[in-house]
């Protein structure tokens, strides 16, 4: 037999063994190891799951290795009798191996043998092999194969059925990839999904679809449920941020995520640095907070300021949670004005309301570029501070700076210019001019002229004429104008003095109208200087630049107006334009720098806006040999004069209202000194008797038109009178008193002849009743006339002073209303009648004063107060609008006792507000506020309404 | 043991030698001097090469860019922290931020040829400047011969445009130049000064331009170590000395106003100037003080002889002492004191004036109220075109004040307007009738004197006229009369045609 056959055929027979229970104990090592590597893997970590990993490669490489390493044992027969026959039979295994080595040594020597002979040797040695030899060994070796593979089968079957997740959760984490392993899980059962909007919503938590939903931004959600599995790290995930799930203190875990935005929340297990999540995700939709929606009526819409004198802003905000502020936002270049509207406690969620925006506003008085007008809400939002929504804009365009003042200068020059025609026609005569004719002409030439000045005290550019004060003074030269026989001197004489008192007035409200337009172009010259500081930053070059060159068309503008108000106005109007050149080059050589340098001097001239020279007495430092200048006192000092009778008028209207209080005051005092504690007891006494009378009365709540409910108001009357006798109020007692009177004479008629049951009533008790307020009407009539004598007697040489300083004052305004007749410091003939009329008052006020008939005497006193401030005049250089758009402190007008008596008063061209005004008036003055001034102001009153 | 210190001594003055090759840093005083002395080069080079305390070479560099008139680098380098803590800087640092905003884009007009550099504030003042280049350079050049001082080129010469900037580029406080009524300073090596067109009736900037000049050569040739009567009646000296003679011109003015105050006891006292005349509390006080340091000066040269003045500008400039004494007695013998009481003495010896000159001297002013009304109403009249009304009224004003010269120029001028030759020339008037120079009569006069065919004397008096008032359009068009919106022919002179168009434009 071929020995090499009969090897084959015996390693066969181990193959047929031991292979098929090798591959069982395969498979039993690889469930093995993966039951390991899946407890190794659950840990999460890199580290656990490379180690898993290695686990079962270790085991299948293992089966591999040993499989080739089988394989190549048996290809070669001495290993294969080393590895099958040695280890079983030594003897016999090395009597093969020797033959083995004989026949290969004979195959390469022939010297060892003959190679049949070597060849038989092997044959009869492989021969004794016995059949059975390598069959048992190869059982052996598959049933070991077989108990390995049993109990690693077994062990790993062991590991699975005490917790079989684990495994799952081991192995879905080991496959897991970019953290999140592939086989999701369910984690909790019985789960719930809760919103709980933000607190200022206000709206109750609910519950929530977990397969999806909406909620309000900002909401907590808050997921519920009992884990499926303890011990696992379970959390709340939406893919970017997670939360871990906590304990609610009994079987179930909670977890609570903020809504900021759209989310798709999971649950979901932590191993390590893997994720594995429930199956079924949670979409929630973040319901965004609206911004308020804000409508402003009107808007957008765009106003020239000049044209109105109040913007009335009406509005309507609202939120979809609720509002917590509304603010009016005035904006100009770069300014802004936030004004608090309404503060709101954030639960409406409507709110209308209107608003007043004066033309005088300080914001608008200053601004000189358009303004934007927008009412802003705030909503409730706490998550963010609350968000503004704002309307749309109303944009106020301002006039151009000095737009105002220029016109109204051209006014008085145009008026100026016609007292000049005046004159040039008196002093230069046409040619071969009749003298009768040009006598004949000259009224109306001269009415001509008057009007001219009337005129421009009548028109309001931009809604804003000469001051008051100004325009009195006009009105006052006119009024000398047209005197037909001036004091002593010719027409033409006339003629010059108003020339020069209405020219010196139109230079002195030039120069300041120039020196307020200046400051106002100084925040513009600001402004640009702003703008180019802000274009040097080259991120906001068109930004800065645009600012800059609006605020160069305002000054633009501005300086045109300035040179038209000639003097001082050209002046500054020069520097301007200058400057504005000066600023021009610099851009225009891209020096934004210098741009701002230059504007910021600009600015800081025109807020000091002195004349560009300004000396005493001339220039030093070079030049001047003392020569003296040319005299410059000036032509008129008309308006100077007029001034100082002005101001002497509202000392004096001051002076008078002063007295008045005094003699207020002395009356009152000689009103309670003459109520003594005698008359006081006597006077309660009285008012106890009434009482007592009155008391079998009825009440009052009887039938209306009854006799009953006439008794019943005569008691209530009665009683009245009663207190007023108390506290020796005897006007009002006495009043009441008659009234109580004819109701009872009503009850007595009705009771004699009754219609119903209602006028049947106790004629003794009305009788007794008509007959005690009879009897206290005598007394308090009485009582009053000695009070009133008392009294007077007590004031009367108190008040014998106040008539000499009544006729004192009548005589100064006398002499005021002389001068402001005859001289240069004329005041209107409407005011010369209201000075006359008052200085009537005066004198009958004096005159009843002095007769110790002190309530007459101080009604005559205040007709003359009223007269005297309607007569007087303001100075010149007030400038009540003027004021207002410069923001000065309010002054304090004569006898205004701390309060600003120069309220704006609207005209009468402007209806609406002028009867707004007027009810306003009326209304306030209609209060009863009862003491000593009552009568006076409703007699004030009904002067107004007349 | 002798050769090796032989060797010892080669080594240490080869060191030495090395050592001396190297150039020393110059003294912070050199580069202060240099730039007071207006030397502004050698100040920048001495800087080139300095080194020690930074804080004072960043002063001294400011310093030098304010002299150089460059504001905003000298506001850029005393932005630093540091220099603003001393008070110099603080100051500085004040000055060059005011004087920066006010100078930043200036109008820039150099003269290479004249060494003179100008720079206007506002750009309309340009048609200035051939009339300013041609009078600095002339009375730059005269003082300097009068001093015997050079100054170094280029002149410069801020031309501000009122007093408010003038504050701001020169740091004199805004107040006192409004109540002495500053025109022009000579400050941090320039020439500060205001344009004509901010003063309503002009001023007499020619010789105010000399005056502010001298200032420089005379802070240059004592390195400013005069003292301020010196430097101011110096100043007063050569601001008329630069040009011949003009019509009321008076040379005596100085004595004659000193010796007055000084006997009504008014006078200020020539060590009681303080730190500027500009700075004194009124402009009257001002002018006291200008008379007293001109009729001083012009004593001392008188008694001394005008050389003199060069060696005392040196003797200061190189004793460098509180007090102008040592170099005063140096040159001259005395001290200032015994200097003050010669001088007071020789003016209350001056006889006084010659009852026959009282008698030629112009009428005085009768009604200063009629004479303010008369011009008013005629200036009224003539705007709204009535002008044979606006010549009666200022008949009325000649009639108050016959020597007034501006009233006299505008009759005489309406009266051109009215085409009436006879009634031009009776305005006029008689030259040696008025009280003093005024621009306008000036160019009518030269109008008068060129139609007479007296072409040079019209041309002094058109001169005369523009060192006045060159921007009143009678002067700027030599006398070319206009009626309001009406026109008139430009003048020949090219120089002069920009300047009356200029002052023509609308």
């Amino acid at each position: 037999m071929d020995p090499v056959a009969a090897l084959d055929r015996h390693a066969n027979a181990w193959r047929t063994r031991v292979a098929p229970a090798l591959r069982v104990a395969f498979w039993g090592a690889l469930f093995a190891a993966v039951v390991v590597a899946g407890a190794l893997g659950r840990r999460g970590t890199g580290e656990a799951r490379l180690a898993a990993l290695g686990v079962v490669v270790l085991v299948v490489v293992g089966f591999a290795a040993r499989a080739w390493v089988e394989r190549r044992g048996l290809l070669r027969q001495d290993r294969m009798v080393r590895r099958l026959i040695l280890s079983e039979d030594r003897l016999l295994g090395e009597k093969v191996l020797r033959a083995l080595e004989l026949k290969e040594r004979a195959e390469h020597d022939p010297s060892v043998g003959s190679a049949e002979l070597v060849g038989v040797h092997l044959a009869r040695t492989v021969a004794r092999i016995p059949e059975g030899l390598v069959v048992r060994r190869g059982e052996r070796s598959a049933r070991r194969f077989r108990l390995v593979a049993l109990a690693l089968s077994l062990l790993g079957l062991v590991a699975v059925g005490l917790d079989p997740p684990r495994a799952v959760e081991g192995l879905d984490v080991l496959l897991a990839r970019h953290g999140t392993a592939p086989l999701d899980m369910v984690w909790l059962e019985g789960l719930t999904l809760v919103v709980q909007p933000p607190p200022y919503l206000r709206t109750p938590e609910h519950h929530l679809d977990p397969l999806g939903g909406e909620a309000p931004e900002g909401s907590t959600l808050i997921v519920r449920g009992t884990p499926a599995r303890p011990g696992r790290r379970l959390v709340l995930t939406d893919g970017a941020h997670e939360v871990p799930f906590v304990t609610d203190g009994s079987d179930g875990v909670v977890a609570r995520f903020t809504l900021d935005r759209d989310l798709t929340l999971r649950v979901a297990a932590r191993f390590g640095d893997v994720l594995v999540r429930e199956p079924v995700p949670m979409p929630v939709s973040a319901v965004p907070d609206a911004v308020p929606l804000v409508v402003l009526h009107g808007a957008p819409e765009r106003i020239e300021l000049e044209k109105i004198e109040r913007l009335d802003l009406s509005y309507v905000a609202a939120d979809d949670h609720g509002l917590r502020e509304i603010d009016l936002v005035l904006r100009s270049g770069g300014r802004e004005d936030r004004r608090v509207l309404e503060k709101l406690d954030g639960q409406a969620r409507v709110e209308q309301g209107s608003q007043g925006l004066d033309v005088s506003d300080p914001f608008l008085r200053r601004v000189f570029l358009p303004v934007s007008v927008t009412i802003e809400a705030r909503d409730n939002d706490e998550l963010e501070g609350g968000r503004w929504g704002a309307s749309a804009a109303i944009t106020l365009v301002p006039p151009a700076i000095g737009a105002v003042e220029a016109a109204r200068y051209k006014l008085v020059a145009e008026a100026r210019g016609a007292v000049v025609d005046l004159l040039a026609w008196l002093v230069d005569p046409p040619a071969n001019a009749d003298p009768k004719s040009l006598e004949k002409e000259l009224p109306n030439r001269r009415h001509d002229a008057a009007n001219a000045l009337r005129t421009a005290t009548e028109h309001k550019p931009g809604g804003q004429g000469v001051p008051a004060g100004l325009a009195s003074f006009l009105l006052g030269q006119a009024r000398r104008l047209e005197e037909a026989k001036p004091n002593g001197a010719t027409p033409a004489a006339r003629t010059e003095e108003v020339v020069l008192a209405v020219d010196g007035a139109a230079r002195s409200l030039s120069a300041r109208d120039a020196q307020s337009v200046a400051k106002r172009l100084g925040d513009a010259a600001e402004e640009a200087a702003d703008g180019y500081s802000e274009a040097q930053n080259p991120e906001k070059v068109k930004r800065g630049t645009e600012r800059a060159d609006l605020a160069l068309g305002v000054l633009d503008v501005g300086a045109g107006n300035l040179l038209a108000l000639e003097g001082l106005g050209a002046d500054l109007g020069s520097v301007t334009r200058g400057e504005l050149r000066r600023i021009r080059r610099a851009v225009s050589e891209k020096s934004f720098l210098h741009a701002e340098l230059a504007a910021r001097h600009l600015a800081a001239r025109l807020r000091r806006p002195n004349p560009s020279f300004a000396s005493g007495g001339g220039g030093v430092e070079g030049g001047e040999h003392g020569a003296p200048r040319p005299p410059s006192e000036p032509p008129s000092q008309a308006d100077k004069r007029f001034d100082e009778l002005a101001q002497e008028l509202e000392d004096l209207t001051r002076e008078h209202a002063a007295l008045i209080d005094q003699v207020e005051h002395e009356l009152e005092d000689a009103d309670e000194a003459a109520k003594t504690d005698d008359l006081r007891r006597q006077a309660a006494e009285h008012a106890e008797a009434l009482r007592l009378a009155v008391q079998d009365l009825p009440h009052s709540g009887a039938r209306e038109g009854s006799g009953r409910a006439a008794a019943g108001l005569a008691r209530d009357h009665a009683e009245a009178m009663a207190e007023g006798l108390e506290r020796l109020e005897l006007g009002g007692a006495t009043e009441s008193g008659k009234t109580a009177r004819g109701l009872l004479d009503e009850a007595q008629k009705k009771a004699l002849a009754p219609e119903t049951s209602a006028d049947l009533q106790d004629q003794g008790a009305l009788d007794r009743a008509r007959t005690a307020v009879e009897k206290e009407l005598a007394w308090a009539d009485q009582l009053k006339q000695r009070l009133e004598q008392d009294a007077r007697e007590r004031a009367k040489s108190k008040l014998d002073e106040d008539a000499d300083r009544e006729r004192s004052i009548e005589r100064r305004l006398g002499e005021m209303g002389q001068r402001a007749r005859q001289t240069e410091a004329a005041l209107p003939e409407t005011s010369l009648e209201q000075l006359d009329k008052a200085r009537d008052a005066m004198k009958s006020a004096a005159s009843d004063l002095a007769g110790g008939q002190g309530e007459q005497g101080l009604d005559g006193q205040r007709e003359a107060q009223r007269l005297l401030e309607q007569g007087g005049a303001e100075r010149t250089t007030e400038d009540s609008g003027g004021q207002a758009r410069e923001g000065r402190e309010p002054s304090h007008g004569r006898g205004g006792k701390g309060m600003d008596t120069r309220a704006p008063v609207p005209g009468a061209d402007d209806q609406h507000r002028a009867l707004e005004f007027r009810k306003r008036v009326l209304e306030g003055l209609g209060q009863d506020r009862g003491g000593r001034l009552d009568p006076a102001i409703r007699r004030y009153a009904e002067g107004l309404l007349e | 043991m002798k050769r090796l210190g032989l060797a010892a001594l080669a080594v240490l003055a080869g060191l030495a030698a090395v050592a001396s090759a190297r150039p020393a840093p110059p003294p912070a005083a050199d580069i202060s001097d240099a730039i007071t002395e207006i030397d502004l080069e050698r100040a920048r080079k001495l800087l080139d090469v300095a080194s020690g305390d930074a804080t004072a070479l960043a002063l001294a560099r400011a310093r030098l860019a304010v002299y150089v008139g460059d504001c905003d680098a000298a506001a850029a380098q005393l932005s630093a922290p540091t220099l603003g803590e001393s008070k110099e800087g603080a100051t500085l640092a004040a000055l060059a931020k005011s004087c920066a905003r006010a100078t930043a884009a200036g109008f820039v007009v150099d003269d290479a040829a004249r060494g003179i550099s100008l720079r206007f504030q506002d750009d309309a003042d340009r048609v200035l400047a051939p009339f300013l280049l041609r009078i600095a350079a002339r009375a730059r050049d005269s003082v300097a011969e009068d001093v015997g001082v050079e100054l170094l080129r280029p002149l410069r010469i801020e031309v501000v445009r009122d007093l408010f900037s003038l504050s701001a580029v020169s740091g004199l406080p805004l107040k006192a130049a409004e109540t002495t009524g500053t025109l022009a300073v000579a400050r941090w090596g320039r020439v500060i000064f205001l344009s004509p067109r901010a003063t309503p009736l002009g001023f007499p900037w020619q010789d105010t331009l000399a005056h502010e000049i001298t200032h420089l050569i005379v802070t240059r040739a004592s390195r400013d170590r005069a003292p301020l009567w010196l430097q101011e009646g110096v100043a007063k000296r050569e601001e008329t000395r630069w040009r011949p003679a003009r019509p009321f011109d008076d040379p005596n003015w100085a004595d004659t106003t000193a010796r007055s105050a000084l006997l009504a006891g008014r006078g200020v006292g020539l060590d009681q100037l303080g730190p500027s005349i500009a700075m004194l509390p009124t402009p009257e006080a001002a002018t006291t003080a200008f008379a007293e340091v001109s009729s001083f000066v012009k004593f001392w040269l008188g008694e001394v002889g005008p050389s003199a003045l060069e060696l005392l500008l040196l003797d200061l400039r190189a004793t460098g002492a509180d007090s102008p004494d040592p170099a005063l007695e140096s040159v001259s013998g005395y001290s200032l004191a015994e200097w003050n009481v010669l001088w007071r003495a020789n003016l209350r010896e001056q006889p006084p004036r010659d009852p026959r000159e009282e008698a030629l001297r112009p009428p005085p002013l009768k009604d200063g109220l009629a004479f303010a009304r008369g011009s008013r109403l005629g200036d009224l009249l003539l705007e709204r075109g009535h002008t044979e009304a606006a010549r009666h009224e200022y008949r009325a004003a000649l009639d108050a004040a016959p020597a007034e010269p501006s009233i006299r120029w505008r009759l005489a001028r309406a009266s051109l307007l009215l085409d009436d030759q006879p009634g031009f020339r009776a305005a006029l008037g008689d030259r040696d009738k008025l009280r003093a120079a005024d621009g306008g009569w000036l160019a009518l006069s030269s109008r008068a004197l060129r139609e007479d065919g007296h072409a040079a004397e019209a041309a002094d008096a058109s001169e005369h006229a523009l060192a006045l008032e060159p921007l009143l359009e009678d002067v700027a068009c030599d006398g070319a009369v206009r009626a309001p919106g009406g026109t008139a022919p430009l003048p020949a002179d090219p120089d002069r045609r920009a300047l009356c168009q200029s002052v023509r434009a609308p």
